[in-house]
């Protein structure tokens, strides 16, 4: 086995502001208006005045219309002669993605400092659950319209449906799935920010009902109406703000397609493999050298494929890896800090990227995880279509 | 967000299914099938790639049954697999006469059509399809 030789890297954006809307099951203002809050927020952490950000980047979920989130939020936040301004939709990959774009373009020299933002309202009335909203039918199989004819719908089903291959392949259990959202659970249980904080056991977990078979109840994320923003500025500013520096490393993507043909295997081998090979050799570490990790994580499934694809534990051996403990509070590899999507909440891409923020930072309050040194984030959209990650730590270079 | 734009691949497709046909492209020269998800052959003219009638024999890959009603059209318990067809092509699609206890992974299964079209239904034996 040969060790590589390591390059080291000093980091030269990063993150300096994070800022939350309110968030609720219940409905509490428009997309536009959410992410105007969050913006501010941002800003506002970030020691800036919104006259002092001159990039922005949009990212509304594929569930809204385009204008629910419209360019014209810059107009809304009073943002004048930006250097950067997009509306960006890659699914689930791209909260990470405005992340990687928003540190390109202030390497670049085009921007000082950009406002990334997500923003959702899944939630639509008083007893609205998130199912609906995400009911929609995935395209997988190549032609268009097919899944709805043949009445497979919703990200549920198209996971679910992946989630058994794996199981067929490599003989992941129901009680691996299990495990990983009882870690979910127990990391929840530490943040005042999650909704989903009530201890369960591997019987509520088993008791709980089916949505899609193979997944139950709480193998699903835990939709929520809200929106998060970030800031994204150089390093050299970034250490001049109030806030400890969130300094990204390292960032690849990986959209691998698909041919729909025998060998090609879309449930399992999934472009996260290329993505991470990219931000670890852009960073110059190895996969051994992450401390933690804030997947993309709407469904179980895919956080236990996350660390296959990741290089964080042998091919199909992620839920035992999970079911050994050691992505749960006190394990050696922590990953969701915060309860993920499933039991923290869902805003898509924000929520590992907002949980990575707070744990470089040391702030998680009783979920702060000591070894925060270096942090894989990762996107996810499509069903297993798109990904993207970025590697961040709280100090400048990588030892 | 719900619009699904439809293409004159996806049109002659679904044309077939509606005449109660499963066709898959097949290169005439190699006799190979293309998956479903590689369409450049339509969008480029490749005349040497036509849907062909497929044999309607397949396996099971992967199932799921779904146990939340989300449309009246598809009563639940509704059960979908994954099929790779005999000639190579993968695609998603109901299950029927398979109670969701019973279906797995590894089923030989065969083509049918039903009021809401394509079905598979587990394979009667090897050597004798059911076919219609």
């Amino acid at each position: 086995m040969v060790t590589r030789m390591k390059k080291k890297t000093r980091a030269r954006a990063a993150i300096a502001g994070l800022g939350f809307s309110a968030m609720s099951r219940q409905p509490i203002g428009t997309i536009r208006e959410l992410a105007a809050t969050a913006v501010a927020a941002a800003a506002a952490d970030a020691g800036l005045r919104l006259q002092d950000i001159d990039g922005l980047l949009l990212n509304k979920s594929p569930t809204a219309e385009p204008e629910e989130l419209p360019l014209r939020l810059q107009n809304d936040l009073g943002l004048r002669d930006l250097g950067l301004l997009a509306a960006m939709d890659s699914e689930g990959s791209t909260a990470v993605q405005m992340v990687q774009y928003a540190a390109m373009a202030v390497r670049e020299g085009l921007v000082k400092s950009v406002a990334c933002v997500f923003a959702d309202t899944p939630l639509k009335g008083p007893r609205a659950g998130g199912g609906d909203a995400f009911a929609l039918a995935m395209p997988l199989t190549g032609v268009e319209g097919w899944e709805a004819q043949q009445g497979f719908l919703g990200a549920t089903a198209a996971y679910a449906l992946a989630a058994r291959r794996h199981m067929a392949l490599y003989g992941s259990t129901a009680e691996q799935l299990g495990a990983y959202a009882l870690a979910c659970r127990q990391w929840a249980a530490l943040n005042p920010q999650a909704f989903l904080r009530k201890p369960m056991t591997m019987d509520d977990y088993l008791a709980s009902p089916f949505v899609v078979e193979p997944f139950r109840v709480f193998d699903c994320c835990f939709p929520v109406n809200g929106a998060v923003a970030l800031i994204i500025t150089s390093a050299d500013r970034a250490v001049d703000g109030p806030q400890p520096p969130v300094f990204i490393h390292g960032m690849g993507q990986g959209h691998r397609g698909r041919s729909g043909l025998s060998g090609d295997d879309p449930e399992v081998f999934t472009g996260a493999i290329q993505a991470g090979q990219i931000a670890y050799r852009s960073a110059g570490v190895n996969a051994s050298d992450v401390t933690q990790c804030q997947f993309y994580d709407a469904f179980s499934y895919a956080g236990i494929l996350g660390l296959e694809a990741y290089g964080l534990c042998p091919r199909g051996e992620g839920g035992a890896f999970v079911a050994q403990g050691h992505t749960a509070p006190g394990g050696k590899l922590p990953v969701n800090t915060g309860g993920g999507h499933l039991s923290g909440f869902y805003l898509q891409g924000m929520t590992p990227l907002s949980e990575a923020v707070i744990q470089a930072r040391g702030a998680g309050g009783a979920r702060q995880v000591v070894r925060n040194d270096l942090i894989l984030v990762t996107g996810n959209g499509g069903c297993l279509d798109y990904h993207t990650c970025v590697l961040v730590s709280p100090h400048r270079t990588l030892a | 967000m719900d619009s699904t734009f439809f293409h004159r691949y996806d049109e002659e497709f679904l044309a077939f299914i509606a005449a109660g046909e499963l066709r898959i492209p097949v290169h005439t020269e190699t006799g190979r099938a293309l998956g479903l998800h590689q369409r450049a052959w339509c969008v480029a003219g490749d005349h040497y790639v036509q849907w062909r009638p497929a044999s309607g024999r397949g396996a099971v890959l992967s199932f799921t049954v779904t146990r939340r009603p989300y449309t009246p059209e598809f009563p639940v318990p509704l059960v979908h697999g994954l099929i790779e067809l005999a000639e190579g092509p993968r695609l998603i699609c109901r299950l029927d006469g398979v109670t969701p206890e019973a279906v797995a992974v590894g089923q030989a299964v065969h083509a049918h059509f039903d009021r809401q079209g394509l079905v598979f239904r587990p394979a009667l034996d090897d050597g004798n399809k059911a076919d219609k």
